[in-house]
């Protein structure tokens, strides 16, 4: 082990500290750019902002600590929003609302789930494949693209997005009181450690006595259960359905869950990297945004920065197998 | 020219971590020779092999090819020297014809490197009719039978200008019917003054094509004899060896009643199986590679989809469909692939302590750390695990420590059958010898251990009873007192009737 | 009994082609439109960039990989041209095009041979950013561009069949020798479908799957020059609609093949369906929206009757 650290080089160093640096770099730039970028309102906002995407990621962290990927969480985002503004306009109560949303959510987990643990297909194949079919869906069901708006949005809806509780906005309660869930459930709860028993060594965890067919399956749930929480959360924030809202969260989710995967000492995926990434992106566009570059700017710093997040991810994979003698 | 050497391997020593796989081995081939290379599971055979293809780096040692030294070789550089290899995996392109594999590295081409069909459906055809291959030149590969796809790769190897040919179990797959044209396509290919090296279980077969024997036994080079001034039970005894150089200590316990039974066990790959196992027993299991006997591990553990057989424990029948099921019925199940089958390995030593018993450690709804570490210490204390804290990953673990680790995790999950797959296998002196003393406290405390070994000086001195199994069959159960070595190996090569 | 099978066969892989003509029977019967030549026409010349970035995907997927940034690449290389062109002429545009798209090719080459990230995930990132850079070289504005030979190609017709038909047709031929009869699509062919047998037969492994990506940012280059024609300019994110049908083309074609893989001239069926499907379906009143469900339905038989191992598939 010392011997290890004595030999590590400025690569090895930048390979595992870079991202805290960039970090770090970024947001002393951005608040020497634009005085505005260090205020408590405009923080508190940014986590206003990332509120969606990051419980999205959280779902996604779960799928991809079990060797997984779910792509379809992008079109669920969207498909609870409709479900939920569609109870609303009928006349339904925000609870039912909220329950079909979720239930959304519950179907593409199960689905997912099944394909993947027992037909054995490829998680990126099976979840692009429901992706696809759920933002069809949305096409089709809103004859188009129309988004659903509601003539008298209920105020306890409103209160979702934009509510506060003691100041703090509802959403980043709820970001917070996933983070705790899935947190628990991860670092405490036997299903935590048989989720990443799978996702490292998935002949050893069968042969272990894991079941890890359900374990799998219910972990495309909660990304399912995520996504449609987002979903609602979004659709309160502009008090419509809008069909594939949930597009734009996709790349970002990945990208915050593989950077929490970077910063993590042996490569493995945690919801507090997760958290980290989410940040990190959300800077990046808050502050982007601050300095008034235009949206398509950020859609390539977005797509760059997931892309060097990768790179980064790849190269200490390779290393490790090199210190592992694989 | 028939005395050169056409490839000269000198002093090759590979160390893995705590092994000497390979211990200043010379294996040199003249031109023109057949040449059978034999030794037990773990002799250096395949270790031997793969640094000439170059899976492996060797530690130390030489190697020359046709008067050249190669340094760094790797597959597709010895294949351009003239040296083609035959595995027993299948590597084949499954939507190809026949014809596209058998010349994959040499397509007949037109100008512009433009493929010509025509003569490449000639040049297959008559290679095919040249080897008495009667398949047509367009058929795919997957839909090929197992013989045939192996059939295809052996023709492929053949119709290059290669002047060695390396052979490893070229007929595990084959019919008797094939395997007759294999060694006409040998013979042919002797002929014409190719180089074979032929590595195979099969002491009849090499009877009837090698012209000399080279026999590995423990890493060492035993010896190389010409064929026709020895015998097989000569070879049978290199191959074994005498001297046993390490120490077993075998518990004496009383046997008691039956506790667990298998009936007529069958899968794909398992034939009509059954044992008993006894309290305080250790039942071993013998044979080749390839003889089924990890594959009947995994039968009996749930891991493998059973065809047939009923199994009782403490003289109940059980059905038993997965691991999970076996766990929870005391079964414990060590695989001789430790890194893929064993551990987890980024998890710590306490993490994959418990793996397997962790509904033991939940309070109310979340695990109690506290006393998942203390269970885990008192383990790492009683198996002598060496480790600075029971928070260090496994795969940073010496191959012995690594098998204490899943050792304790099954003494935690309360099982009363151990299987043992090749425990010791690229474990430290050290470490066996404190494995076997487990194997001995194991069967104390009143468990019953099948112990899976292709060592036979283990086998021998471990067991009081051993299976031997052959074709994924269980041709024969030995008292171990009344039998010895050359039986042993005898009943695996040759089958039920010596 | 072998005679009966055969015949069996044979009829299976004729049922695509008969139920293709059946449903354009029926499309012809509800709207007599579909089968005027110049509603024939338009098919063709729509179908051609279609075509030619499915023939890009087909031969990156041939070698076991994947790539979904082509619309991405082709976005980027028509504005690049149109950029370029309206500054200073056509053929430094041209240039430029080709240039981008060889370039980020090559990039996702390197990204996925070389330094290992998953075809997946390289090539999703590399979608947006490139769909980013299409639009910071437009401000995010439609793009025209007048210029004769665009316009020639977009507009006119060779005989009876638009240009950009005839330009497509003779890159299918150019693809169809390389992938189908060269030695380059037949080691593509052996590294998709086994590895290691390739890399024993003294295969390359990286050089070729890095070169079916650059080969794939040509055919999107070639692809913008049609749109562009077509288009007489670009409109930012016009091709990002195009993924799902560029990757249902490939699978149909595949499926349709005798030995089941993935290959040129089936693409090639695959781009023809989909063009009659969509422009029958919009002449006979079906709202677009309504094509879409049907691709991913499609999507998901083709894959679920692909291939299957024996455990859960991680990543």
């Amino acid at each position: 082990m010392k011997s290890k650290f004595s030999s590590m080089s400025i690569k090895n160093l930048l390979l595992n500290y870079g991202v805290y640096l960039a970090f770090l770099i970024v947001c002393v730039a951005f608040s020497l750019l634009s005085p505005a970028f260090l205020t408590t309102a405009n923080l508190l906002d940014l986590l206003r902002q990332i509120s969606i995407v990051t419980v999205v990621a959280f779902g996604m962290t779960l799928v991809i600590i079990s060797g997984g990927i779910d792509l379809s969480t992008g079109a669920v985002v969207g498909i609870a929003g409709l479900a939920l503004t569609t109870v609303l306009e009928k006349g339904g109560g925000l609870l039912v609302g909220c329950l079909v949303a979720l239930l959304f959510g519950v179907l593409f987990g199960v689905i997912n789930g099944t394909l993947v643990t027992r037909a054995n297909m490829n998680p990126f194949i099976v979840t692009i494949a429901t992706l696809l079919i759920g933002n069809s869906l949305q096409i089709v069901y809103t004859r188009g693209g129309l988004p659903i708006y509601l003539m008298i949005p209920p105020k306890n809806f409103m209160f979702i997005a934009h509510g506060r509780v003691g100041g703090i906005p509802v959403p980043v309660i709820i970001l917070l009181m996933i983070f705790g869930l899935y947190y628990l459930l991860l670092q405490r709860s036997s299903y935590g450690r048989y989720l990443y028993a799978i996702g490292s060594n998935i002949d050893a965890s069968e042969l272990s006595g894991i079941k890890y067919r359900k374990i799998v399956t219910f972990a495309y749930i909660l990304s399912g259960i995520s996504a449609a929480l987002a979903g609602i959360v979004l659709s309160s924030r502009v008090m419509s359905g809008q069909p594939l809202a949930g597009e734009a969260y996709l790349l970002d989710a990945i990208g915050a869950s593989f950077m929490g995967t970077i910063i993590s000492k042996v490569g493995r995926p945690s919801l507090l990297g997760t958290m980290f990434g989410s940040l990190f992106i959300g800077v990046m566009m808050n502050g982007l945004t601050l300095l008034n570059v235009v949206f398509y700017w950020q859609e390539f710093a977005k797509g760059f920065l997931i892309l060097f997040i990768l790179l980064i991810w790849a190269l200490q994979k390779a290393q490790r197998e090199v210190v592992t003698g694989k | 020219m028939a005395d050169q050497y056409i490839l000269e391997m000198k002093n090759i020593t590979k160390l893995f971590p705590g092994v000497r796989a390979l211990d200043n081995v010379d294996f040199c081939v003249k031109s023109g020779e057949v040449r059978a290379l034999v030794g037990e599971n773990g002799a250096g055979k395949s270790t031997l092999i793969k640094i000439l293809t170059g899976v492996y780096k060797a530690t130390s040692g030489s190697i020359t090819l046709m008067n050249q030294k190669i340094d760094n070789p790797d597959s597709a550089t010895i294949k351009r020297m003239g040296l083609s290899c035959i595995y027993q995996d299948q590597n084949f392109v499954p939507y190809f014809s026949i014809a596209e594999s058998l010349f994959m590295d040499d397509l007949p081409q037109k100008n512009y490197g433009l493929i010509d069909q025509k003569k490449l459906f000639e040049k297959a055809e008559a290679l095919l009719k040249r080897l008495n291959i009667n398949l047509e030149p367009h058929l795919l590969m997957g839909d090929l039978t197992v013989s045939e796809q192996q059939l295809i790769q052996i023709a492929a190897a053949v119709h290059g200008k290669a002047s060695i040919m390396l052979l490893d179990e070229p007929t595990a797959p084959l019919s008797s019917d094939e395997v007759e044209r294999l060694f006409q396509i040998i013979n042919d290919l002797k002929k014409d003054g190719v180089t074979i090296i032929y590595i195979s279980h099969r002491l009849e077969e090499i009877f009837r094509i090698a012209d000399t024997v080279s026999v590995l036994r423990n890493g060492k080079m035993i010896d190389t004899l010409n064929i026709k001034e020895t015998n097989q039970d000569e070879i049978i005894k290199l191959m074994v060896g005498k001297d046993v150089e390490e120490k077993y200590p075998k518990t004496k316990v009383k046997i008691g009643e039956e506790i667990f039974r298998i009936d007529n066990y069958t899968s794909d790959k398992v034939k009509n199986v059954s044992f008993d196992l006894r309290k305080g027993e250790v039942f071993g299991i013998y044979g080749v590679v390839g003889a089924g006997k990890t594959e009947l591990a995994k039968l009996i553990f749930g891991a493998d989809k059973k065809e047939d057989g009923r199994l009782y424990i403490d003289g109940q029948e059980c059905v038993i469909e997965s691991p999970n099921a076996a766990i929870k019925k005391g079964i414990a199940f060590v695989s001789e692939d430790r890194r893929k089958e064993g551990l987890v390995g980024d998890f710590s030593i306490c993490r994959n302590i418990t793996l397997a018993s962790l509904w033991k450690y939940i309070k109310r709804i979340f695990i109690n750390f506290k006393r998942e570490r203390t269970v885990s210490q008192t383990y790492v204390g009683e198996l002598n695990i060496k480790t600075p804290t029971i928070e260090t990953l496994v795969r940073t673990l010496s191959g012995g420590n690594q098998q204490k680790v899943i050792l304790s995790k099954w003494l935690s999950s309360d099982a009363k059958i151990f299987i043992l797959d090749q425990p010791t296998i690229g474990v430290d002196v050290g470490a066996k010898t404190e494995i076997y003393r487990l194997i001995g406290t194991l069967v104390s405390n009143g468990a019953g251990v099948i112990f899976i070994s292709s060592e036979i000086p283990e086998i021998i001195n471990l067991t009081d009873r051993v299976g031997v199994m052959k074709h994924g069959e269980m041709v024969k159960i030995l008292d171990t007192k009344e039998t010895d070595p050359q039986k042993l190996l005898a009943y695996a090569l040759k089958g039920g009737e010596l | 009994m072998k005679n009966n099978s055969k015949l069996k066969g044979q009829l299976k892989s004729l049922i695509i082609y008969i139920g293709l003509l059946l449903i354009c029977i029926v499309f012809a019967i509800l709207n007599p439109t579909f089968i005027s030549p110049s509603n024939l026409m338009t098919i063709l010349s729509h179908m051609a960039p279609l075509a030619l970035m499915s023939f890009g995907l087909a031969s990156v997927m041939m070698a076991g990989d994947f790539d979904l940034s082509l619309v991405g690449i082709t976005g980027f290389s028509a504005v690049t041209i149109i950029v370029l062109a309206n500054q200073f002429n056509l053929l430094v545009g041209l240039l430029g095009g080709l240039i981008v798209a060889v370039l980020v090719g090559f990039l996702n080459g390197f990204f996925v041979v070389k330094v290992g990230i998953h075809p997946w995930l390289a090539t999703i990132a590399m979608m947006r950013m490139t769909f980013g850079l299409e639009q910071i070289l437009s401000k995010g504005y439609a793009q025209n561009l007048n210029h004769p030979f665009i316009y020639w190609l977009g507009h006119s017709r060779i005989g009876f069949i638009p240009a950009q038909t005839i330009f497509a047709l003779l890159i299918f031929g150019v693809m169809y020798v390389l992938i189908q009869k060269h030695k380059f699509g037949y080691h593509l062919y052996a590294l998709g479908g086994n590895r290691i047998a390739a890399q024993i037969a003294g295969i390359r492994v990286q050089k070729p799957r890095i070169l079916a990506y650059m080969l794939a940012g040509v055919l999107c280059f070639f692809a913008s020059i049609c749109l562009t024609g077509t288009l007489s300019g670009y409109t930012p994110l016009a091709t990002e609609k195009m993924v799902n049908d560029t990757i249902l083309a490939v699978f149909i074609g595949s499926s349709v093949s005798k030995r089941k893989v993935i290959n040129i001239p089936g693409t090639f069926l695959g781009v023809i369906i989909m063009g009659i499907f969509s422009n029958g379906l919009a002449l006979i009143g079906v709202p677009s929206y309504w094509m879409q469900l049907v691709k991913g339905i499609l999507i998901i038989l083709v894959i679920v009757t692909s291939s299957r191992s024996e455990k859960m598939v991680q990543i």
